[in-house]
């Protein structure tokens, strides 16, 4: 009986070596990526169907929680176990580039993206994007009060009423380090405190500022159109607006994709980044619950997606912004975090 | 010699899969640029910012503790003691909160008690006001909800002291005193032990939790941490920061020893007899309407909100078919890791309690140190120490989320288990030596069944601890595995609630499982001693 036991220990305890041993050895590439995972799961499944290249996949979320993905190629830097890395924004993308965890890889599907999306080294590819949108809860808010630009936000009738997730991540500190460089730094600064004044409700991710205006404890918020989308496609009472038409623009953040530096299988990495960067996949985005707007003119993508041409877009360097976030964090972080 | 080896190779495991992560990054945390420096410590709580956000902490620790042992330590009395309907079924029951994230449980209140929350909605037309009475947002909701998460540690280690401590003692005193003076300075004063291990856990858990309070608004200490990784990608200094946390746990630490260092604990229930259960009389209903009130509060609140924004059946069968192997992954992580860490703990916390005097106060300091190390640090520390050409074994499989588990929870396992050896008398070994030579018989037939229950409460924190983990798997999970937590993690961003409530009703439920057949089996055998 004693012997029955530890046997069955031991092999309890061996079992997920066992498990995991006998998927080894096949032709197989690694992705990590922060393009939710009911997203990017299809895309990379229909590769592996059209390849026969096995993909193994780690996924995450952007949510503030998790330091994740980034973090982690850094730490493997030495051994890395990741061939290519999916960024759902591009600032990050940018810092692994100057830690040197990425390679220069200059894919033919690339060809036709736009340069401004695209590293002038070859390190990383931008395509399907998101804008940086305001959200705010129309039964709430009337009409003739919807805001043109979020500078109106520091204005005393939106005192606590506005939300903006946690400018030192995710792509809030892009579209925070992208308004430096566009205003300046004492502008900016001025916008910021202004907003702080005027009780800015810090939350924990776009996708919380989301919620809480479409929910209507608050009514207005910074977010992304994809998390803006969802709200949308559950009938919750929102309204979107591309902002500052007239003035600085909206910020367009891609996606971003690179090949990882001495990564296991470098080959077929170059095969998945081709298929990634198709107009195939960049149409797929455009059609599924996140709304990616395609960075091709003649993708084809649903009606209500607008041309990204069409978008007064910030122009930006984002060499500069992945520089610039550096240098914003310990303003922001004094500011907002006490 | 047998034993020596037994110790050794313990000791061994514990400093590789424990202690050489945390090593490895406070090694780092020491060199800039190449040389050895101090210059990532300089910082550290030198701004007025960082202090009122420790301070913050501290608030929300001391809070959480409090009302933790004001809910925990009656709720064990009660279902352990008393004869309140339904005992057999809360001794599982009250385990389930563990198993919700609190970041689950803390959108529920906000939906309830938010400024826009339903039951304020409500309040506010009922008494006609514009303004909430109260909303869930600040410092009393986010105690409120971590109470709520977090009081089961309380209530588990309540019991599992009531259960290994010698009834003789009580039956004594019943001679010449009421029940509630035997309580008062009987009963309690000898499940201090358990009582005070289980506040330094719910004491760490909210003081390192980043989750709730940031959905509060409330801004804490581990925001710092967080920062240094999310905004600098400085490992080093993120590490660095993590001291007050360590200087904290030593202080707790040492406070314990203080008290009750010097204490006699050797109390274990030798011979089998029947707990004593009280009738509570008139009471019974009021207690079990309390008993009621906070499984409500902890577990049917958080998933009734689940399932009501899911508003579908059909999500459970598209939550099964599209998650089993997640299910079934961390179902086996999980068991083999507690698995693993009972196995340890009971050497190193029979090794800690049997030291000399000196020795046992750095074992135990060292065996808890864990504690005090944030999840993200351990998690980047595994990739540093794993992440080789020749451990590609252990960092590219499962095992390094099973040393993942082990590495962070097995402080929990050690201080349960270790509550229990206290009380097992040095003489009852040597006594046993007269008719068993062999060490290892020795400690397999007297010293493990007697730490029978804080083995069993162990195993449970430990499995449970484990099917939740997320901060750790996420960062060092294998390519194309994941956990349970993970994928509710990653569709909970994209708002599919349906699933999110599908899903953590089945991890709540797997979770379970093997708790509920420790206590039926517990049960059985019973039965079988009564028969014979």
């Amino acid at each position: 009986m004693k012997l029955k036991i530890s046997t069955l220990l031991l092999f309890i305890l061996i079992l997920p070596l066992l498990l995991t041993c006998s998927t080894e050895k096949k032709d197989i590439v690694v992705i990590y990526t922060s393009l939710d995972q009911i997203f990017s799961e299809p895309i990379l499944k229909e590769f592996e169907s059209k390849t026969k290249i096995k993909v193994k996949a780690v996924y995450d979320t952007e949510a503030a929680k998790t330091t994740g993905l980034v973090n982690r190629l850094i730490a493997e830097k030495s051994n890395p176990q990741a061939d290519v890395f999916w960024n759902s924004e591009v600032g990050r993308t940018i810092i692994l580039k100057r830690k040197g965890v990425l390679a220069p890889y200059r894919s033919p599907s690339a060809k036709d993206l736009p340069d401004q999306f695209k590293d002038k080294e070859g390190y990383w590819v931008g395509f399907a994007a998101r804008a940086r949108i305001l959200i705010y809860n129309s039964n709430l808010v009337k009409p003739e009060d919807v805001p043109k630009s979020i500078f109106e936000l520091t204005q005393p009738k939106w005192k606590e009423k506005v939300a903006l997730a946690n400018p030192l991540f995710g792509t809030t500190a892009t579209h925070t380090a992208a308004l430096f460089l566009a205003l300046g730094d004492e502008r900016a600064k001025e916008f910021f405190e202004n907003l702080k004044e005027n009780k800015v409700v810090i939350v924990p991710g776009n996708s919380t500022s989301k919620d809480r205006v479409s929910e209507g404890e608050l009514m207005i918020g910074f977010t992304d159109t994809d998390d803006a989308n969802i709200a949308i496609q559950a009938g919750k009472p929102v309204g979107i607006i591309y902002p500052d038409k007239d003035g600085i623009g909206t910020l367009l953040i891609p996606n971003t994709v690179a090949l990882i530096k001495n990564g296991p299988n470098p080959e077929n990495g170059k095969k998945l980044i081709d298929f990634l960067l198709s107009e195939e996949v960049e149409s797929k985005l455009a059609f599924s619950k996140s709304i990616q707007i395609p960075l091709r003119e003649d993708v084809k993508r649903p009606s209500h997606i607008p041309s990204y041409k069409s978008i007064k877009t910030m122009t930006t360097d984002f060499e500069k912004i992945a520089e610039q976030m550096e240098k914003t964090a310990p303003y922001l972080q004094k500011l907002f975090i006490e | 010699m047998h034993n020596r080896l037994v110790y050794i190779v313990a000791l061994a495991l514990f400093c590789i899969i424990v202690l050489a992560p945390i090593l490895s990054m406070f090694l780092d945390s020491f060199m800039v640029e190449g040389k050895p420096s101090l210059s990532n410590y300089s910082e550290v709580l030198k701004e007025k910012r960082q202090i009122g956000l420790l301070v913050n902490s501290l608030i929300l620790a001391i809070g959480t503790t409090f009302f933790c042992l004001l809910i925990g330590v009656p709720l064990g009395f009660l279902i352990n003691r008393t004869n309140i309907h339904l005992r057999n079924h809360f001794s599982y029951l009250f385990l389930a909160p563990l198993v919700i994230p609190p970041y689950i449980s803390t959108i529920a209140w906000i939906h309830l008690l938010g400024s826009k929350g339903i039951l304020n909605i409500y309040l506010m037309k009922l008494f006609s006001v514009t303004e909430p009475f109260f909303t869930i947002y600040g410092f009393l909701g986010s105690i409120f909800v971590l109470t709520l998460s977090y009081f089961p540690f309380v209530t588990l280690l309540t019991i599992t002291g009531l259960k290994s401590f010698d009834r003789r003692l009580e039956e004594a005193a019943e001679i010449s005193h009421g029940s509630w003076d035997i309580m008062k300075k009987i009963t309690l004063p000898l499940i201090y032990p358990y009582i005070f291990s289980a506040a330094i856990f719910v004491f760490i858990f909210s003081i390192s939790n980043y989750s709730v309070p940031d959905l509060l608004r409330v801004n804490v200490y581990p925001v710092e941490i967080f920062i240094q990784f999310s905004a600098y990608y400085n490992h080093a200094k993120a590490t660095a920061l993590s001291i007050p946390l360590i200087l904290i746990l030593f202080f707790l630490i040492a406070l314990q020893r203080r008290y009750m260092g010097n204490k006699s604990y050797v109390t274990v229930e030798t011979s089998s007899r029947e707990v004593k259960v009280r009738d509570l009389g008139w009471w019974k209903g009021i207690a079990f309407a309390f008993v009621l009130l906070i499984i409500f509060l902890s577990v049917l609140v958080p998933i009734s909100d689940l399932i009501f924004t899911s508003r579908s059946i059909n999500a459970y069968v598209v939550a099964f078919k599209t998650a089993h192997p997640q299910i079934i992954n961390s179902f086996i992580l999980a068991f083999s890791a507690a698995t693993v860490m009972v196995i340890l703990a009971f050497i190193v916390s029979y090794i800690t309690e049997r030291a000399k005097k000196v020795l046992k106060g750095s074992l135990d300091f060292v065996s808890l140190l864990p504690f005090a190390i944030p999840a993200t640090i351990f998690g980047i520390g595994l990739t540093a120490t794993w992440n080789t050409p020749s451990t590609k074994f252990i960092y590219g499989t499962s095992l390094i989320i099973i040393f993942g588990y082990v590495a962070r929870f097995i402080p929990f396992v050690i201080r349960t288990i270790g509550s229990n050896i206290k009380q097992i008398k040095v003489g009852l070994e040597e006594a046993a030596l007269i008719s068993e030579p062999s060490w290892a018989k020795r400690i397999l037939k007297v010293v493990a069944p007697l730490s029978k229950s804080g083995i069993l409460a162990g195993w449970g924190i430990a499995f449970v601890l484990s099917m939740g983990e997320l901060a750790v798997t996420l960062l060092v999970t294998p390519a194309g595995e994941a956990t349970l937590p993970i994928r509710i993690y990653t569709l909970m961003h994209y708002g599919a609630q349906q699933l999110v409530a599908a899903l953590c009703i089945i991890l709540v439920c797997v979770t379970l499982l093997p708790i509920i057949s420790i206590v039926l089996i517990g049960r059985l055998s019973r039965v079988q001693i009564a028969i014979k």
